[in-house]
Parts: structure tokens; C-alpha cells; sequence
């Protein structure tokens, strides 16, 4: 049995895994402290890097597991994610000399390890081609995030980690019950298998497709499964909350899709209208929620759901879909991380509100104007990335055959609504003139010089990806269109 | 197992068994005795299974479910306080919700039709020993599971990392990873 080429990066990730956990624990402090940080971002850009590399021109198989040339896109996502949200703990780690207001985190070496565990879970969700893998890798990509979302010493963090665990399991039961009942229609775990067995007209299939799809719905945390969202983004510590907000649902999707053009593709017509009523609530919930929000993280909770609901509508269109998810999907993880950056600094010496925000181009002109660029981006803003991204999920979801304008329609309305809250984070950090009791307890801002290089280095990205077609059709071209 | 008047008998006592005490765990008033009825109740349906031939579902039935989950239910009512000797009050908008919801489920489940459930069951398929999950577990072949049962490990280790490392005593006062050099984990 030979390994197909593909399959190298998900054995590197392993291995790197190894690397960190060891390096913690073995090495002593001074080399330690290198090692695993830059070892893992590092690490993790060159498992990126790799990924590309050895992108398969076709599938590429190892008994169960299968090595999807679609996948590569978003294979790429998780490793930028896991790369950024290394990064973005730098001011978290202990030996930075940095301190933080909620503390440091319980242990930086294992939060790193579980970063990266977590990473091979997504990876594996992509190679699923049977229920059980799929589930396993699913699993992988969550259980670690409990943990991390509890690594500070404080109260919010324990508590967000208790509500994710809660909520997670509750997910998990759904999804595996879901699961029994579409081995009991399908008489199989394999992909293939289920792929012509799961017909229409079986009531069995529907049971488990609407739970394996309310499982799913909690991890992207689409309506009416968000509900968990605004908490564990304020409480869990912000690389923790960065990670979920982006590579979680990152992976959620690709599970999404996997299902859907695989054991669920002969089901297609009625799943369409599961889609389209997912989108159009989660746009509209996540829109109104965000509207009255108060904290930066728990606005930028209702915002994702708001997000989950446009590409959930690009799944009802038809082959544009795959590569237009996986484009969106770049942009908005490396909109939502230079949001995440820019707040993370703020939020080491003040508590992340609205009003603390204020005057914020006065202090700190760098940091203003990337969350101004990410805001823009999230709202869909040209000549941003955000802006093609959201331009193909409306093409995909407008495809011929599958043509849904009014979905579309309620779509762009949802979108002015959100430019609305996002300009009014940028009237706060540009306009508003901060009151005295918003500023005379806050110290100046601190940037650690590798989160500066990594705003600069997402800013340049996420315009490039706006203004520069070859970008654009690279990512298509990655996901086989 | 062939079917016989004494599987016949042990199929209705087993099944009387798991109606029996499953009446009991959402009835009874203490919690811990419905912990234990519950516990009843996943015992009869391992009868069940070990009637249909299928041995492991049962003894993981058995090492899950009882061993597993009613011991930590049992745990979680000692530990909290005076869980196990105060009644939980139960009003009747609470009992008239649980009965619409058991018929709501039990309708649904008439209403599955039956001829589609047979197709959900393949009628030659033998037993399933415990040497041929284990065989299948390690199988590289597309008809194996050998991924997973490899993933899987991952998953128990970082859980168990994490689960490690967040229960670790942290002296107050001490920097984060000065404490752990120590080996001070208690």
C-alpha cells in the first residue's frame, strides 16, 4: 500500500502535534518558549504551503480516506487559521514580557498542541468518505476547542468552556443519533453506499438528515442553533474565540458539503429548501442581534451567524457553490483575525465595549484603520475581499436551474442592514470623540511587533485578494472549477 | 438465537423489564432511585440485544451506559447536595408536557411506515462477533475503519492533555509556566 502524495499533510500535522507536545515538555524554558511558538506557526504556514503543493489533480484514496481535489481550499483555510490563531495568543504566552488584563493562559504549549489537534480534525472531516470517520473528525476538531475555551483563569472563560461543552455534546447526540438513522435508511456508513441508498421517499433518511443537519447547524452556529454564540465569543480567551469564529465553521461547511454532494446528492430539490430557510433566519436573526449589541465580541457572534446565512444560500445553487464558499470563506477568516488582532490589543489593558473603542484613530492610527479595512471587508465593501466574496455567493446562489431571487432579494436587504452595524463600529473608532470617562483610565496600547507584521501582512492580503483577478481564479482553480 | 418459547418468555420479561423501570425513572420522586430504575431499564434492553445474537452491542450496552453513564449520574446526585434525600417537585404542567411529548414520539413512530422499516434491516446479515469488529477496526481496506480507530487516539489524547491541564492545581500567585517546571500537578 503506498501513501498518495496527498495524504502527507495531514500525517505532517500529526507530526507536528508530536513536535509541540514534546518540545513542552522535554526542552527547558528558554528553548521551549521558541520552539513551540514559532515552531508552530511556522509549522503550520508550511503544512499550508504543503497542502498546495501536493494538491491532487484527481482523488487520491487510502482505504477510507479519501483526498478531494475541492477540499484543498479549505484544507488551506484551516492551516491559515490554526497559523493566525497561534499568532494571535502571542500576547497570552507567558516569557513576552506582556501582560494581560484577564491573565495568561493555563499552559501556552498545551493551547498550541490543541490548536493543532484540533486542525487534524478539520483535515480529517475532509477526508471522510464514511459516517464514522466523518464523525471521529468532527470530534477532533471540537473536543480540544472545550478545553481551550477554558484556559484562562477567570470566571467568563470556565463558563464559556461549560456552555460550549454543554452545548457541543448536545450537538454531538444529535448528529450521532442522526447517524443511526441513516445507517438504519441506507444500510451503510459509506459514502458511496448512502450516496444511492438515501432516496427521497425513505421517512428514515429525512430523520437522520434534518438531525445530522441540526448538529452540523450548531457547530456553524446557523439560526436557530446560535444561541450559544455571544457568550462563548465574549468569555473564551480571543485566539480561542478566533479560532472558533473562523476554522470551526470553516470545517463545518466542508463537512456540509461533503454530505451534500455526497450521501445526500439524490435528496438535492428538498435540501435546497432546508437551505434556503436556514439562510434566510440566520440572516435575519443574526442581523437584528447585531444590531444592539454593546461588546465587539458578542457583535462579532450575531455577525458570523448573520455570514453563516449567506453561504448557506450559495448551497442552494449549484456547481459555483463548492469554489465560491471556499473563496468566502478565505476572506472572511483573514477579515474576522485582523478584527480579532486589532481588539486583542485593545482588550489587554480594557474590557472590549463599544465605548472603549472610541477614539481609537487618535491612539493608535495602524490598529483604527485595519478594523476600519475589516469592517469594510465583512460588510462587503469594494474593492475588499469581502466584497467578491459576497458578489459569488449571490452568482452561485443565482445559477441557472437554480434560480432563487427572492432568496437573493431578501439577501442584498440583509446585507444593507449590516453595513449599518459595521459602520457603526467605524463611527466609533473614527467620529465619535470619546467621553472623559472613556479615556482617562485607559493606559496607551501596546502592539507586540509580530502582531503588528501579522496585521500588516492580512491587511495587504485581504486587499490583494479584492483587487487582484489572479488570486481570485487561483482559489477557483484550487476547487476544481 | 433460534426462536423458541423460552426466548419468547424472555423477550416479554426483558421488555416488561425495561417498560417497568423505565415508568419508575421518570416517576419515582428520588432521584437516585430513578438513577437506579434507569439502570434497570439499560440492563433489559442488553437482554434484548443478547437474544439477537448481537453480544457486543450488549456488553457495551452494559459498560457504557451502566458502568459509564448511571454510575456518573449516580455520582453527580451524592456529590450535590442534598440531591439524593429532596424531592425534586414535579408540577402537572411539567407532567402534561412529558405525556404530550411521549405521545408525540410514540406517534411518530407509528406513523414511520412499517413496510420502509424492513428495508432497514438486512435479513441475511449473521451475528457480529467481537473478533470481526476488531478485525474491521484495523482493516486499511475501503471496508475498514483503520482511519478513524487511528484518529480516535489523537482525540483521546488531547482530551486527555486538556483535561489534565485545566484541572491542575495552580498555586495562586505563581507565573503560569514557572508553576508547571515544578511538576506540582496535584
Amino acid at each position: 500500500m503506498t501513501l498518495p502524495t496527498a495524504l502527507w499533510t495531514d500525517i505532517a500535522l500529526g507530526s507536528l502535534a508530536c513536535i509541540i507536545l514534546l518540545s513542552e515538555s522535554l526542552l527547558g524554558p528558554r528553548l521551549r518558549k521558541a520552539i513551540v511558538f514559532h515552531g508552530a506557526w511556522i509549522g503550520l504556514v508550511l503544512i499550508g504551503i504543503l497542502t498546495v503543493c501536493t494538491a491532487p489533480e484527481s482523488e487520491q484514496a487510502i482505504g477510507n480516506y479519501l483526498i478531494r481535489p475541492w477540499t484543498i481550499p479549505f484544507r488551506l483555510c484551516f492551516c491559515i487559521a490554526g497559523a493566525l490563531s497561534v499568532l494571535l495568543s502571542r500576547n497570552l504566552l507567558s516569557g513576552t514580557g506582556h501582560t494581560h488584563r484577564r491573565g495568561l493562559l493555563v499552559s501556552g504549549g498545551v493551547h498550541i498542541f490543541l490548536i493543532i489537534c484540533s486542525t487534524l480534525g478539520m483535515f480529517v472531516v475532509t477526508g471522510a468518505q464514511d459516517l464514522i470517520t466523518f464523525l471521529v473528525g468532527i470530534e477532533l476538531a471540537t473536543i480540544p476547542l472545550y478545553v481551550q475555551a477554558a484556559m484562562l483563569r477567570d470566571d467568563f472563560s470556565s463558563e464559556a468552556s461549560a456552555k460550549y461543552l454543554i452545548i457541543g455534546s448536545l450537538s454531538t447526540a444529535f448528529t450521532v443519533f442522526g447517524i443511526s438513522y441513516l445507517y438504519g435508511a441506507g444500510n451503510s456508513v459509506h459514502f458511496d453506499t448512502l450516496a444511492q441508498t438515501l432516496t427521497a421517499d425513505k421517512h428514515f433518511a429525512w430523520v437522520g438528515v434534518i438531525f445530522v443537519l441540526a448538529g452540523i447547524g450548531f457547530k456553524l452556529s446557523a439560526a436557530p442553533f446560535h444561541m450559544w454564540a455571544p457568550d462563548i465569543y465574549d468569555g473564551a480567551p480571543p485566539p480561542v474565540t478566533a479560532y472558533i469564529a473562523s476554522s470551526s465553521k470553516a470545517a463545518g461547511l466542508a463537512g456540509l458539503i461533503l454530505l451534500v454532494y455526497g450521501p445526500f446528492q439524490q435528496l438535492g430539490a428538498d435540501l435546497e429548501n432546508i437551505f434556503m430557510f436556514l439562510a434566510i433566519i440566520s440572516m435575519t436573526i443574526g442581523n437584528l442581534g447585531a444590531l444592539r449589541q454593546k461588546r465587539f465580541n458578542r457583535f462579532m457572534a450575531w455577525s458570523s451567524v448573520a455570514q453563516i446565512g449567506f453561504v448557506l444560500m450559495a448551497l442552494t445553487g449549484g456547481d459555483l457553490a463548492i469554489p465560491s464558499i471556499a473563496f468566502y470563506l478565505l476572506v472572511y477568516i483573514i477579515g474576522n483575525f485582523i478584527a480579532f488582532f486589532v481588539v486583542n490589543c485593545l482588550a489587554s489593558n480594557r474590557p472590549e465595549t463599544f465605548s472603549n473603542m472610541r477614539g481609537l484613530s487618535k491612539q493608535s492610527p495602524l490598529l483604527a484603520l485595519c478594523l476600519l479595512i475589516s469592517m469594510f471587508s465583512l460588510a462587503g465593501i469594494p474593492p475588499l475581499g469581502g466584497f467578491f466574496g459576497k458578489f459569488e455567493l449571490f452568482l452561485a446562489a443565482a445559477q441557472p436551474g437554480h434560480e432563487h431571487f427572492y432568496l437573493i432579494l431578501f439577501a442584498a436587504i440583509n446585507a444593507v442592514v449590516s453595513l449599518y452595524y459595521y459602520m457603526i463600529v467605524v463611527k466609533d473608532i473614527y467620529i465619535t470623540e470619546p467621553t472623559h470617562a472613556d479615556n482617562s483610565t485607559c493606559p496607551a496600547i501596546a502592539i507586540l511587533p509580530s502582531q503588528r507584521l501579522t496585521l500588516v501582512v492580512l491587511v495587504i492580503a485581504i486587499i490583494v485578494l479584492g483587487v487582484w483577478p489572479a488570486a481570485h481564479s487561483w482559489i477557483f482553480t484550487l476547487a476544481g472549477s | 438465537m433460534e426462536a423458541t418459547l423460552t426466548t419468547d418468555i424472555l423477550f416479554y420479561l426483558f421488555s416488561a423489564a425495561i417498560l417497568g423501570c423505565g415508568l419508575m425513572a421518570v416517576t419515582v420522586k428520588n432521584l437516585l432511585h430513578s438513577a437506579i430504575a434507569l439502570m434497570g431499564c439499560l440492563f433489559g434492553t442488553a437482554g434484548l440485544f443478547l437474544l439477537l445474537d448481537h453480544e457486543f452491542v450488549a456488553l457495551m450496552q452494559i459498560l457504557v451506559y451502566i458502568g459509564g453513564v448511571v454510575i456518573f449520574i449516580i455520582y453527580a446526585v451524592l456529590l450535590t447536595t442534598h440531591l439524593g434525600t429532596r424531592y425534586l417537585p414535579a408540577s402537572t404542567l411539567k407532567y402534561i408536557s412529558g405525556v404530550t411529548l411521549a405521545a408525540i414520539v410514540l406517534g411518530l413512530v407509528l406513523h414511520i411506515d412499517p413496510q420502509a422499516t424492513h428495508t432497514a434491516v438486512n435479513p441475511d446479515r449473521t451475528a457480529t462477533t467481537i473478533d470481526a469488529i476488531g478485525y474491521r477496526l484495523l482493516d486499511g481496506s475501503t471496508n475498514g475503519f483503520l482511519i478513524p480507530f487511528e484518529v480516535i487516539s489523537v482525540l483521546l489524547l488531547s482530551a486527555m492533555i486538556g483535561a489534565a491541564t485545566i484541572a491542575k492545581h495552580q498555586k495562586p500567585g505563581a507565573t503560569n509556566d514557572e508553576d508547571e517546571t515544578g511538576g506540582s500537578a496535584s
